[in-house]
């Protein structure tokens, strides 16, 4: 209400802002507000996410050496291991193939396995990180084959599938995000309108009165518009500082095993972009449907 | 009161009628509120500008339904109505506002919005006209001391009494120098010394070229002045305004 007391009031001869409608609608604003602040953030998180995992894992391969009937025992998976080593080293288009440590691989087990030494008794696969380079470029599909085929029980993967059911999975969450957003403008919206008409009903003789004093009805729904642009920008900013509190307490509550498993999170132009767009766009979402209802309902009772 | 002269010269609007030809002009006209009876019937009649006259005839004749159509707030269920030259059912509604941003009106119950003080609500057809500065903060002031109560000029409608809320009603219908004025029993809450005082304001207005048009009941007061009589009755005129 400060802040609606600061604003210049340049043309205000309908009473407005005392209307218990136009007291209660930065509440449903702030609300609804707040909900899209929140969308938007999910949809910035999947979006991030999406890219990071596919910056990451875009040139990189992993092969797996599994353990056969046939190994007499750890010393024999050692030898394929060695073998797919030399045999991917050797491939053009492969800038390096590494290893992965056997500590790691019991790290990446333990949340199933255990830490007590459920892993030790176990023989496990061999992991190979390889990376992409050079000229010319690879063809992993031929190159699975090739490598199939010279060490037994090595397969290559090359994580395309994976990412390719995780691009869809993002964009059918982006969709259903936005649809929400879509939603949340609709709901506030309809407040909008029903609020307008309710203060039309008020002030019905005195709107009367500047009509016969010469308003047309446009000077009318400015000054409705104005009431709704300055009710959604208390409501906008409320429920975006709310929104902000939200998201610093999540990132605080949220462990740090949880928080490995997303890409870092630094804001962007765009996302400032989008802080500063949200008020605005819901301050013109909420001016404007003002404005053409009450165009639509004087042009229909008057 | 008039001790402070108003300046009633130029108009802030073109257009203006040319003295003598018809600015109100009804024929054969008949209204009736939604579905229910008729509350003029066949009234013609003519408004010259620069005319100044009296619309008589008992409560309940039809005086307010009649100005009500002359200020564009009903149409006739038949006939016609031409005001300025145009016939109002006709108008299309953006053109109504202009047409009375050229009217000023003086409501009988005075019609003055009480959360804006006695200055905003004279200053309120300027806004509308979109007519803003200084020149018209001035001009409102002036005018408010023109009707004697230039030491009320920030005081809310509620803390006037009767007259001076009239006389605050009677500066917001001339504050645009409305080519008419049509006053709907402007000395009906006031007693005979004010009401002869708010008779004065717009006899003066009168003298500078403005067509006025007074609904009053009041015959001793219509007696001290020397203007033509629309007299209706029963919703049907029964004297004066040449048809």
């Amino acid at each position: 209400m400060m802040l609606q007391r600061a604003l210049p009031n340049p043309q205000i001869d309908l009473p407005l802002a005392a209307d218990a409608t136009q007291r209660f609608l930065p509440r449903i604003i702030a609300f609804m507000t707040y909900l899209a602040a929140i969308a938007l953030a999910v949809i910035a998180l999947f979006s991030a996410a999406g890219s990071g995992w596919r910056e990451s894992l875009s040139g990189a391969l992993t092969v797996e050496v599994r353990p056969l009937a046939a190994d007499a025992g750890e010393a024999a998976l050692e030898r394929r291991t060695e073998a797919a080593l030399a045999f991917l080293r050797a491939q053009p288009g492969i800038a390096r193939a590494e290893p992965v440590p056997a500590e790691r691989l019991t790290t990446l087990l333990e949340p199933w396995l255990g830490r007590a030494g459920g892993v030790g008794d176990l023989t496990l696969p061999r992991l190979i990180d390889v990376t992409r380079g050079g000229e010319p470029a690879l063809d992993a599909t031929a190159l699975a084959a090739r490598l199939a085929e010279a060490v037994p029980g090595a397969r290559l993967d090359d994580h395309r599938d994976w990412l390719q059911r995780l691009r869809g999975l993002i964009a059918v969450m982006e969709i259903v995000v936005l649809g929400v957003i879509v939603l949340i403008a609709a709901a506030t919206a309809v407040t909008v309108v029903f609020t307008t008409r309710t203060g039309l009903a008020i002030h019905r003789d005195e709107i009367e009165l500047l009509h016969l004093l010469g308003a047309d009805d446009s000077y009318v729904a400015r000054q409705f518009a104005r009431q709704a642009g300055v009710a959604a920008l208390l409501g906008a900013l409320a429920g975006l500082a709310l929104a902000a509190a939200t998201l610093v307490a999540l990132r605080l509550v949220i462990g740090p095993a949880e928080l490995a498993i997303l890409p870092a999170m630094t804001p962007t132009l765009g996302d400032a972009a989008g802080v500063v767009a949200l008020p605005l766009a819901i301050v013109a979402v909420s001016a404007g449907t003002a404005h053409v209802t009450v165009l639509r309902t004087l042009a229909r009772i008057l | 009161m008039n001790a402070v002269r108003f300046s009633v010269g130029a108009r802030t609007h073109g257009g203006g009628v040319e003295p003598g030809n018809d600015i109100v002009r009804f024929r054969n006209v008949g209204m009736r509120y939604d579905v229910g009876p008729e509350v003029l019937r066949d009234v013609s009649f003519r408004i010259a500008a620069g005319s100044f006259h009296f619309l008589t005839g008992p409560s309940g004749a039809g005086k307010s339904s009649l100005l009500r159509l002359m200020y564009l707030a009903n149409a006739p269920s038949r006939g016609e109505v031409h005001v300025f030259g145009r016939e109002t059912v006709r108008l299309p509604r953006r053109e109504i506002a202009a047409v009375r941003r050229r009217i000023g009106v003086v409501f009988q119950d005075f019609r003055l919005l009480e959360r804006l003080s006695a200055r905003a609500n004279v200053a309120l057809p300027l806004r509308i006209a979109g007519d803003r500065g200084s020149a018209a903060d001035e001009r409102v002031i002036e005018l408010i001391r023109w009707v004697g109560l230039g030491e009320f000029a920030d005081v809310l409608p509620a803390q006037l009494s009767g007259g001076q809320r009239q006389r605050i009603a009677i500066a917001r219908a001339l504050i645009t120098r409305p080519d008419l004025v049509l006053a709907d029993e402007p000395t009906a809450s006031v007693d005979d010394r004010v009401g002869m005082r708010i008779l004065h304001l717009l006899e003066e207005m009168h003298r500078s070229g403005t067509t006025i048009v007074v609904a009053t009941h009041n015959r001793g007061l219509i007696s001290r002045f020397n203007h033509p009589q629309i007299r209706i009755e029963d919703g049907t005129l029964v004297e004066g305004g040449a048809p």
